[in-house]
């Protein structure tokens, strides 16, 4: 609050307990009231075919990191959706409509191709 | 204490309250930094850019590594340019929030992940990495946002 | 009265007044901002979005651009709406800190660089290219984050 306070360190959060790939990257860093999110994939979704379900997957985990946090999908302002194939953007967003809560958080959304063959890979700020 | 010294006790500690907000507002003012400020040609964005306790990196691309083909040795010199520009913005590697990685060839996330892990040991900050054609034909291409 | 202000009752005074403060901290929430009217159907997303000193800037691309063919056109109408969506958040072009370019065609850079650096001559923020498909055909797309 003030500038005498302690200062500001990392914090690490992860949803998963050991985290899968605690050695490369972490989950969620926290700094302050900040709360930036490593990108999640769809490789381990159910039917990781589909576009739709495979945002719905990578969403549901989000939620979990967020939580897990102490935050929640409303206090995210920032998403980046990368597509495998542009042509899904479509069916990706009928998946994401409403996940957000009332008051969307901004978004950028480009194709790439991602890790593990993934269709989907969703990364976001949030804060606590 | 009579009912006035508490009152205007009251206004002289809200006001104390306040003041490092008040003050920390107005000192939020960017600044631009790069630990090689006469790189030739100029280039269009700043190295580095700071505000309050973050700073933001620009993308570090590796088509200038001694070997531009060699995934390895394209990741080590995009991190060891990161590394010299948080330095001069008095930050540092341990203070990395958040990474992006972008690949030319999402083949090689195995070997960038092993030298990312290697230069990251503890408490690796988080990451998002995907595939995309970089400028200059650059193998890998890595930002980052710290906090000082 | 003296005898009533025990120093129980004076440090919950003091906490009182502090309190306001704490719990404006805690209490921050996310802002949105639209300089444009909002979209009906509500859109999927936000065009800003602000939270304590930070605004987030969701992506524009160059789909509605007077010229959407020439890299040029669609660059400066790229950040002439980005400078109307800041302005409205109550930021603007000098409060950018950072910001990620995507371009379809990798012989665009140089055009894209001469116009991203005729609206950020001075203290340009950090940044990072890439080159990417975006979701509507489109030669350049950006986002940003800026101070407020």
């Amino acid at each position: 609050m003030s500038n005498e306070s302690t200062p500001l360190t990392r914090e690490f959060f992860s949803a998963a307990q050991p985290s899968p790939n605690a050695h490369i990257y972490t989950p969620v860093v926290g700094f302050g009231q900040l709360l930036f999110l490593a990108g999640k994939t769809s490789a381990k979704a159910p039917d990781p075919a589909d576009v739709r379900s495979c945002t719905t997957y990578v969403l549901d985990e989000i939620e979990k990191e967020l939580i897990a946090a102490g935050s929640s999908m409303q206090q995210v302002v920032k998403v980046t959706v990368y597509l495998r194939h542009i042509e899904e953007w479509a069916a990706m967003n009928e998946a994401y409509v409403g996940r957000f809560g009332a008051n969307p958080p901004a978004r950028t959304t480009i194709a790439a191709i991602l890790p593990h063959e993934s269709r989907v890979e969703i990364e976001v700020i949030a804060h606590r | 204490m009579t009912r006035r010294m508490l009152a205007s006790s009251a206004v002289v500690i809200g006001a104390a309250a306040l003041a490092p907000f008040a003050r920390a507002a107005e000192k939020m003012r960017k600044k631009v930094l790069a630990y090689n400020p006469n790189a030739t040609p100029k280039p269009p964005y700043s190295p580095a850019v700071a505000y309050g306790s973050l700073v933001f990196v620009s993308g570090k691309a590796s088509y200038a590594a001694s070997d531009p083909k060699d995934i390895r040795v394209c990741t080590k010199y995009a991190l060891d340019e990161l590394a010299k520009e948080l330095k001069n913005a008095g930050s540092s590697m341990d203070n990395v929030l958040k990474v992006q990685v972008f690949l030319r060839n999402i083949d090689d996330y195995a070997a960038m992940n092993e030298i990312f892990s290697a230069t990251f040991v503890k408490e690796p900050p988080t990451r998002t990495t995907v595939a995309a054609i970089i400028p200059r034909d650059s193998l890998v291409e890595i930002d980052a946002i710290a906090f000082i | 009265m003296s005898k009533l202000l025990t120093r129980r009752s004076f440090a919950g005074f003091v906490s009182a007044a502090f309190a306001p403060v704490a719990s404006a901290q805690s209490a921050l929430r996310k802002r949105i901002f639209h300089a444009g009217a909002p979209a009906n159907p509500p859109a999927v997303y936000s065009p800003a979005v602000g939270w304590g000193n930070l605004l987030f800037l969701a992506g524009k691309g160059s789909g509605t651009a007077p010229d959407p063919e020439d890299i040029r056109n669609c660059t400066h109408h790229v950040l002439e709406s980005f400078a109307v969506e800041l302005k409205n958040a109550g930021s603007s072009m000098d409060k950018v800190l950072r910001v990620t370019v995507y371009l379809l065609n990798p012989e665009d850079v140089p055009a894209m660089n001469e116009v991203f650096a005729q609206h950020f001559p001075k203290d340009p923020p950090a940044r990072t290219t890439i080159i990417v498909r975006t979701p509507h055909p489109t030669l350049v797309e950006m986002d940003l984050i800026a101070g407020i």
